[in-house]
Formats: C-alpha cells, structure tokens, sequence
C-alpha cells in the first residue's frame, strides 16, 4: 500500500531530513531523575557514567570511570544485578533488579543490556504516587471496565480519564495516527482550568521518522522536567563510541523537543505507545504544567496498561475489519453469483457499483479496460480516467494504490481528488478506481503548521512553532483521506472482482466452445441453402427483368447484399449488433424495387454480442425460408417484422402474408429446428410460431439482460491469460473417478471407443488424490456422488493444475456444487457415449 | 441534565460509579483531589458532589467538606468511605460518616455498595429537593 502525497519543497524535505536524522537514542546526555552507570560486558569496570554519581554515592563521576563495578555495589547487589541482566529480557527492556538505601536515600535500580553493554539505572523514588501494587490493582480495574466496552471512542475516553486519575497528570491525550502520520486527538482528560485539545491534529514532523521507530518498541517515555539541567554523560577514555540509550528511562531529550514542549507550555510529560500489529496506531500524551516524576511502580504499571490496551484495540479494529469482511463476502458472492448470467465484469460491475461504493466509502467508481471504460456515480471523464488509470500505477509493483490528491498530481478533476485503484491483471490492461469527491475539510491544526526553517551550524532543521493555539485551514483540493478500514474493504473487493473475472473467463470460454459447434452446423446446412438461395434469386430475378443487361445487374446486386448478410452473421461475433438492422441486411438481397415487400418497424435495440451471431442465424434461417417456400417466394409476397418492448424484454413478430398458402409441415428441417427451438434454448427467451393460411408467422420475446445499451464495445477477455493450446484430436489420457466399478467400466468402454486408451479409474477422493500426486490426466470424468464423499475435492485439483474435466451424476442429484466448480459441465447419467464424446471434444480442444 | 462530580481514587469504583450515572442521563466529572474538586466546582453548575472521605492524596474528603463549609459553599453531597473505626463499639455508626454528616454531606453510605445504591440515593435526594423547593415556591 503506498498512499502519494503532496511533494515538500527541497528546503522543507532537507529540513525534515535533517529532524529524521537527528541520532535521538545516542543524546550524549541524561535527564537529571537518575544517575547512569553503563560497564564492561563482565562489570567489571565502568565505562560510561552520568556526570551525577555524586548524588547518589559520593563519589564525582570522574572518579568512577574505569574502576569496577564493586567500588560503589556491594556484593549482595552485584549478585542480584548479576542475576536479572542474565535474563534474556534484559535485552528487551529494561528490568528491576531491586530497591535499595545508598546514603539514606530510597532508591530503585534497573538494568538491562544494550548491544553487549549492561546499563544500570539508579532512580530515588521519594516521589512515588502509588506504590506498584496499588498501581497494578488500579491499572487491573481500568482494563477491567474498558473490556467491556467494545466502541472504540468511547473506550479511548474511559482509558484517559482513567489515566488521568491514575497518574495525576493536568491532562491526558488519546492521539490516532492517520495513514500519512498526521496525528489527531481523538479522546482527552484534562483538568478544569486547561484549554482543550480535542480534534486538534498534530502534522506528521512533530514526531521525525526515528522517534516513531523507538516508540513501537519502547512502550514509555518520560520527560520528568522539561525545563531540567541535563546531565551530560562521561565516558571512559578506552571507549569510542556514543553510548545507545534508547531503553533507557532517562535517556536525555532532544534540544529541539524541549523547545517544542516548552511552547506547548508543559512542564513534564509522558507519552505510552498504542502498538497495533507492530504499527504505531496512536499514543497517549500526558502533560502537565509543572515537572512530573510518577516513579518506577506506577511507571511500570502504565506500561503494561499500555500493553494490554494495545491487545484490545487489536481486538476492536480486527471486529470492525470482521464487519467489513462479513459485507464484502456478500458481494464477493454476489460478483461471483453474478458471473452465470454477465458477460464482463462491466456488467457484473455495474449490478454492484453502488454497494461496493459505500462500502468503501467512495462517490464515483470506473472500470477501465484496454477498449472500455464504464463510469458509475460522481467520476472525471473518460479520457481523464484512462489518464488516471495509466499514471497511478507508474513505479509500483502494489496491486492497491490510493490517493486523497489527484489534483496535486497534475489531473485537472474538477472536484474529484481522491482515488483508490485496483490493478486486476498483470499488465494493467483493467482497473477498478474507486473516486473520491473534494471534501470541505477544515482541519484544526495544532499551531500554525507552517514549518519554520533555522540554519544552525551545518544543519538546517524546523524551529518548533511557538504557538499551539487552534489554527484552522480548510483543505480545498484534497478528499477525505483513504482511512486503513476503507483500504481493508478495497482489499476484499479486489479478491472478489479477482475471483469473478476467473470465472466469467473460464464460463465464457465454455460457451464459445458450445456456441461454435453451433456454427459449424450452420455452416455445412449454410453452404447446401446458398445454392438453392442462389437459384431462388435468380429465377425470381428473371420474373421481374426485362433484358438480360438488367438481370445480371439485378442478381449482382442481390447476390451482393446476400454476402453482406453472411458476413454480418459470420463476423459479428465481437460487436453487438442493432436488430433492425440485421434484419434489414438480412432482408436486403430480397427487396423488390419500391422495397414495399419487406416492412421492419420499431425502436432500435442492440442485442448483446456474445448472443447476436445466434441470433443473426435465426434471422437468416426466416429469411432464406420466407424466400424459398414462403411469402417471398411469389413477386405479391408480403413480410412485416415489427420490433417493440414487451414485459421485461423485446418481442420480435415476423409476419408474413399474400405468399402461397402455408400449413404445418410433416417434418422440421434444420432452418425450422433453429427457428423454433434456438431462442428459448440459447438465448433464454421464448419462441412462438405458426404455419396460418395466409403465411408463416413467428413470435420471439428475447430478456432484457440480453440487450446492450448503445455505444457500449464488447468487453474483450483478459488479453494476458494464456490459454491451452488448441488440439483437434481426442486426449490421450484420461481419468475417471467413479465408485461404481460396473459403470467405470462401462465410461472406459465409451472412452475407448473414441479412440482413447490410457485410461485411469480411481473410486474414492483418496484414490484419485494419491493418483494425481504423479500424474496429469489430458482429462477426466467426476462422479458427484462417491459413496460417503463429494468429488469437488479432486475438481478443485484439476481446476488448479488446468485439466478439463466434467462432472457426471445421477439424476435428481442432491449435492450442490460450490460455487467456484458451478460454471463446470455437468452430464446426467445414464451417459450418453455421443454427448459424452461431445462433451470431451468441446473442453479439450 | 444533572451534573454529578465525584472524587474517588480507586478508578474502577470512580469508573463504574460514572458509568451508572451516565446511564441514568447525568453527566458525571471524575476528579483527583481536593484542588482539583474545588476548582471544577468554583467554575461549573453541579447538582451533586460524591466523596470518598480517604483518598491516596494528603487531603481527602473531610478536607473538601470542610473547606467547602468554610468558603460558604453549598452543594448536596453524598460522603462514601470503606474506613471502618477499629474496634467500635456501635458497629452501625460509622464516626467517620458521622463527621462528614456535620461537615455538610446530606448523605453518607459505607463501602461496599452497588453503584446503582448510590444512583438511587441521589434520585431521592434530587426529589426531596424537588418538593422542598415547590413547597417554598407555594
């Protein structure tokens, strides 16, 4: 996920480099609340040490450096610090070691290990607010009460008061991170007389790139004095590097954070990380006006309250992500539901594009493919879209990519700035972007967010603002960001238009393949009518002409126009077509002068391209029919198709009058067989005809799903999808799985009378998994129903691995396939050895 | 809608305490000392004040009673506490409760209670008030 944004000047970004580069967890310096003592591996001799030590032991911390740790501990402690940096933790975080008394005074000591070197940590705790355990009974009640609560405002409110009651800080802050690192605060606990900070939103550079590193692993920081001398720290003349203090509790604070908080007008603070799934979601910021120490006790127990808070907003975020996932299941399931009647993801696309809209919270939705574009709701026009599409996906290899600032990326969208696209192939060839109207957001800034620039030495680095007061600054060009909720739900559409988009290629390829051994029937039946069409022409051409000039010219033109229809029926597979006019083309060859013989009426409707050509047939068949037997057979004949809306679809009459006397014929032959019995069987609809006295008559209602609204292109298939290559032979092996040994016999029967003799019976799910761990069928049978199993299992397999198969089962089957196997063909047993021929023919060429 | 401010230490109890009055359509303020009590109550219009009378700070509740009976400053108050007086000889009075009681508190209940006890008390409380006042008005 990458989200693009707004580029800084040169300055601005040398600025803010120069804060991400500041080495915060090597500050040469500690806060005065401790005295720091880092050793040798083996502690026997300090290396390091806070130029304090005499606070504590009397002793200047000049004096200390190269001498043993035993100088200043006695045994009794070494044994114990001994014991806890053995711990692995240690190396973790820092741990207690005890409570001791050095010169009359209480002090806490801590360690832990830091590349090697043991740090030590030597704290007074004359300041403790609460004891450790009276902290963790207190901090055991707070998680207690926010367990049940399972709204995410309000349990981030309960936790800063609670917070706030616990530790005594003037105010508690809950801050969220947005996906650009802005922070915004979202709850606050503060005291009566302080100003408010709610819905205040913090810009990302307050806190540099490598502050946010420390945070996701040090759940607590403290600053106890803000206005404190800093202790600077000693070091050893054997040692040469800056000692990495980074989990220590009084690692010394950045001048220029001081400063920062200085201006915020706090005297202490405190800050615990909210750590979600290793992500940095938000923090609580405590402040107070005058310095504040909570000690160790109460320390320690706000970490771990910060700890298990974490947890449960995990918990929290990942039921409100269950809820989104539980919506895009359903229209996953619709896309995929969808893909048994579309044509293209356009279609199926369009059914869904308000739902998917608001589901991810966007205005407008595009699906752009190489030679289409379908614009849904509130979107730039086309070309700026394709535009849009081929830029975002520039110098990514993300799937999913999102922007709440077209404009600032040079696309003039008018008031559209945000978009969240999804890249559903490999080369780009389609994308779904989801649109994003300018939103009139005002955003309360924390301070002018203009970023003051001092030069200092060789650095250049942004002055903290002085002023934290509100400061609003509406946004014109910019939407309402892509929030990690909306991004999660765009994850999930993506898998389901993923999905649908398989099974609408493997469906449409299935139908291709049925659709052409309709052609190749038509065509030898085609070539047998040409001729006979040809005589009809010219007889009835030789009627109506006078010389032998005007009948060659006459049957040129008609067997012209007689080519066009063929090739309209031929070729327009790829295009839909208006059925005026196919039935005009069609019509063409036979108009008689004043063209009064044939009569087309009504609305334009374009028929669906994968449906056209079939129908095309039918058109041709009632033409070529009309002309050798009916109406148009005898110069008076008369033939009127009228095309009008009928109850969800169009009804097509074709009349026909003043031909010879018709009636029902004995037998149908194959013209009458597709006339009658193609548009209920192919294309869903209904057909109706009859043989009247005064001429054939025809009746057809074709379903509104099959017909396309004007200047739509056919969606072509995925262009990046290889396919198998074609072969015109029967497969060589193949696999039948079958419980029944009878009927496996009698399928390998059938099989091999095809001329296939490497066959494979398998009768049980298992059989045919052991079987297919090390060998690949050219294809296989699947019965449904395997004694105690199902099995989709092995279709499943065969599916991944790219064999053609077909599923076999008795009639009445009680077993649902699922739905990735339901666009699968099915045989109904008994087989029937020719369907069954058919069948293997067709999906494995 | 009537406005409550509480101080109490233990944060479960102040919590849970809250939250049964936010259920019962009042706005309930936690506070963490006596400072603090006292500024919210100088600066806001509240109808009722519940104290613990012992909290982890130097000063507690009888601090706040008093010093509220000193600056004149009236507001009904429930004062709760969980200190019970060592060997006692009247187990049914608690001096404690009994001290707040003349320092001011309307009312006064021992720990442990449910919280919703405590919304109950404040519901008779803010009736009686109700009624003294329509009889005063007549």
């Amino acid at each position: 996920m990458e989200n693009k944004e707004i580029k800084l000047s040169k300055f601005e970004k040398i600025s803010l480099d120069n804060c991400d580069k500041e080495p915060v967890h090597i500050p040469g310096q500690i806060q005065d609340m401790a005295v720091l003592i880092a050793t040798a591996p083996n502690l026997n001799k300090i290396t390091y040490c806070s130029d304090n030590t005499e606070s504590i032991f009397g002793i200047a911390a000049k004096n200390l450096l190269g001498k043993p740790l035993s100088h200043i501990l006695d045994p009794n402690v070494l044994h114990d610090l001994n014991n806890t940096l053995s711990l692995s933790s240690a190396r973790l975080h820092r741990e207690r070691v005890k409570g001791l008394t050095l010169n009359q005074q209480k002090i806490e000591l801590w360690a832990h290990i830091n590349k090697d070197i043991p740090i030590l940590e030597f704290e007074p705790i004359e300041t403790e607010v609460l004891t450790p355990s009276q902290s963790i009974l207190n901090v055991r009640s707070l998680l207690a009460r926010l367990g049940s609560l399972s709204d995410m405002e309000k349990s981030l409110k309960v936790a800063v008061t609670g917070l706030r009651h616990l530790s005594g800080y003037d105010r508690v802050l809950a801050y969220k991170f947005d996906v650009n690192g802005d922070g915004e605060v979202v709850a606050e606990a503060r005291g009566p007389k302080l100003e408010s900070f709610l819905g205040l939103r913090f810009p990302k550079w307050d806190i540099p790139n490598q502050a946010r590193e420390i945070m996701k692993v040090l759940p607590l920081r403290m600053i106890s004095d803000i206005n404190g001398k800093p202790i600077p720290l000693l070091a050893d003349k054997s040692v040469h590097t800056e000692l990495d203090l980074t989990f220590a509790t009084s690692r010394g604070v950045s001048p220029v954070h001081m400063e920062y908080l200085r201006n915020m007008g706090v005297g202490g603070t405190m800050t615990l990380s909210i750590v979600v799934k290793g992500a940095l979601w938000g923090l609580f910021a405590f402040h107070h006006e005058s310095p504040r120490n909570i000690g160790p006790g109460l320390r320690g127990a706000a970490e771990l309250f910060t700890q298990f808070f974490s947890l449960q907003m995990e918990q929290r975020l990942e039921t409100e992500l269950n809820v989104i996932k539980t919506h895009a299941l359903e229209y996953q399931q619709a896309l995929l539901g969808g893909t048994q009647n579309a044509l293209g993801l356009t279609e199926l696309v369009k059914e869904l594009s308000e739902p998917l809209q608001n589901l991810i919270g966007a205005h407008g939705l595009a699906l752009v493919s190489d030679d289409d574009i379908s614009l849904y709701g509130n979107t730039p026009p086309a070309k700026m879209v394709r535009e849009i599409a081929q830029t975002l996906f520039e110098n990514t290899s993300d799937d999913i990519i999102s922007t709440d600032s077209l404009k600032a990326q040079g696309h003039n969208t008018d008031t559209i700035s945000g978009a969240l696209a999804l890249k559903l192939d490999e080369d780009t060839h389609n994308i779904c972007i989801f649109f994003r109207d300018d939103a009139d957001i005002s955003i309360n800034w924390a301070g002018a967010p203009d970023k003051d620039i001092v030069e200092d030495g060789q650095t250049t680095r942004l002055k903290p603002r002085s002023s934290f007061k509100a400061y609003q600054a509406s946004i014109k060009a910019k939407s309402l960001p892509w929030s990690h909720k909306d991004i999660f739900a765009a994850q999930q559409i993506h898998i389901g238009l993923l999905k649908a988009d398989t099974a609408l290629f493997r469906r449409l390829t299935h139908k291709t393949e049925r659709q052409r051994s309709i052609y190749i029937a038509e065509l030898n039946h085609r070539v047998r009518n040409i001729l006979s069409l040809i005589r009809s022409l010219s007889r009835r051409t030789h009627e109506t002409s006078y010389s032998l000039e005007s009948y060659a010219k006459a049957l040129e033109h008609r067997i012209a126009a007689l080519g066009a229809a063929h090739d309209l029926a031929a070729n327009q597979i790829i295009n839909g077509i208006v059925i005026n006019e196919l039935f005009a083309l069609e019509a063409k060859p036979f108009e008689n002068e004043d063209k009064s013989n044939i009569l087309i009426k009504g609305e334009k409707y374009i028929l669906r391209s994968d449906t056209a050509p079939v129908f095309a047939l039918i058109v041709h068949e009632l033409m070529t029919n009309c002309v050798k037997h009916g109406a148009l057979s005898v110069p008076k004949g008369r033939v009127e198709v009228i095309i009008d809306k009928g109850d969800k679809g169009i009804n097509i009459t074709w009349s026909e009058s003043g031909g010879p006397k018709t009636s029902q014929p004995s037998s149908h032959g194959f013209g009458m067989e597709l006339i009658e019995n193609a548009v209920p069987y192919e294309l869903n609809g209904r057909s109706q005809i009859k043989f009247r006295p005064d001429g054939f008559w025809a009746k057809f209602w074709l379903p509104m799903k099959l017909i396309q609204p004007f200047n739509k292109a056919f969606q072509t298939p995925p262009k990046s999808r290889t396919r198998r290559p074609k072969k015109d032979n029967m497969p060589e092996n193949v696999m039948i799985v079958e419980d029944s040994l009878m009927l496996a016999i009698d399928i390998s029967d059938m099989l091999e009378s095809f001329g296939i003799k490497a066959v494979k019976k398998c009768a049980s799910v298992s059989q045919a998994k052991s079987l297919l761990s090390s060998y690949l069928p050219d294809f296989a049978v699947l019965d449904i129903n395997l004694k105690d199993e199902q099995s989709f299992e092995i279709a499943e397999i065969l599916l991944r691995k790219n064999v053609p198969f077909c599923f076999a089962t008795g009639f009445g089957s009680e077993y649902p396939i699922p739905d990735p196997l339901k666009t699968q063909m099915v045989l109904t047993k008994p087989l029937n050895a020719n369907i069954l021929r058919d069948t293997i023919k067709n999906l494995y060429a | 809608m009537k406005q409550v401010i509480i101080m109490e230490d233990n944060i479960g109890l102040a919590m849970e305490w809250a939250a049964a009055f936010e259920l019962n359509d009042c706005i309930a303020t936690l506070t963490i000392d006596v400072e603090e009590t006292v500024e919210y109550l100088q600066s806001g219009d509240y109808d009722l004040l519940i104290t613990d009378l012992f909290i982890n700070r130097p000063e507690g509740g009888l601090h706040l009673l008093r010093r509220l009976s000193t600056e004149k400053y009236s507001i009904p108050t429930i004062a709760v506490t969980g200190a019970r007086v060592p060997n006692s000889q009247e187990s049914d009075k608690n001096i404690f409760l009994e001290s707040a009681k003349l320092l001011g508190a309307v009312k006064s209940i021992q720990k442990p209670f449910p919280a919703g006890e405590l919304v109950l008390m404040a519901q008779s409380l803010w009736a009686d008030q109700q009624q003294r006042n329509a009889m005063n008005h007549r």
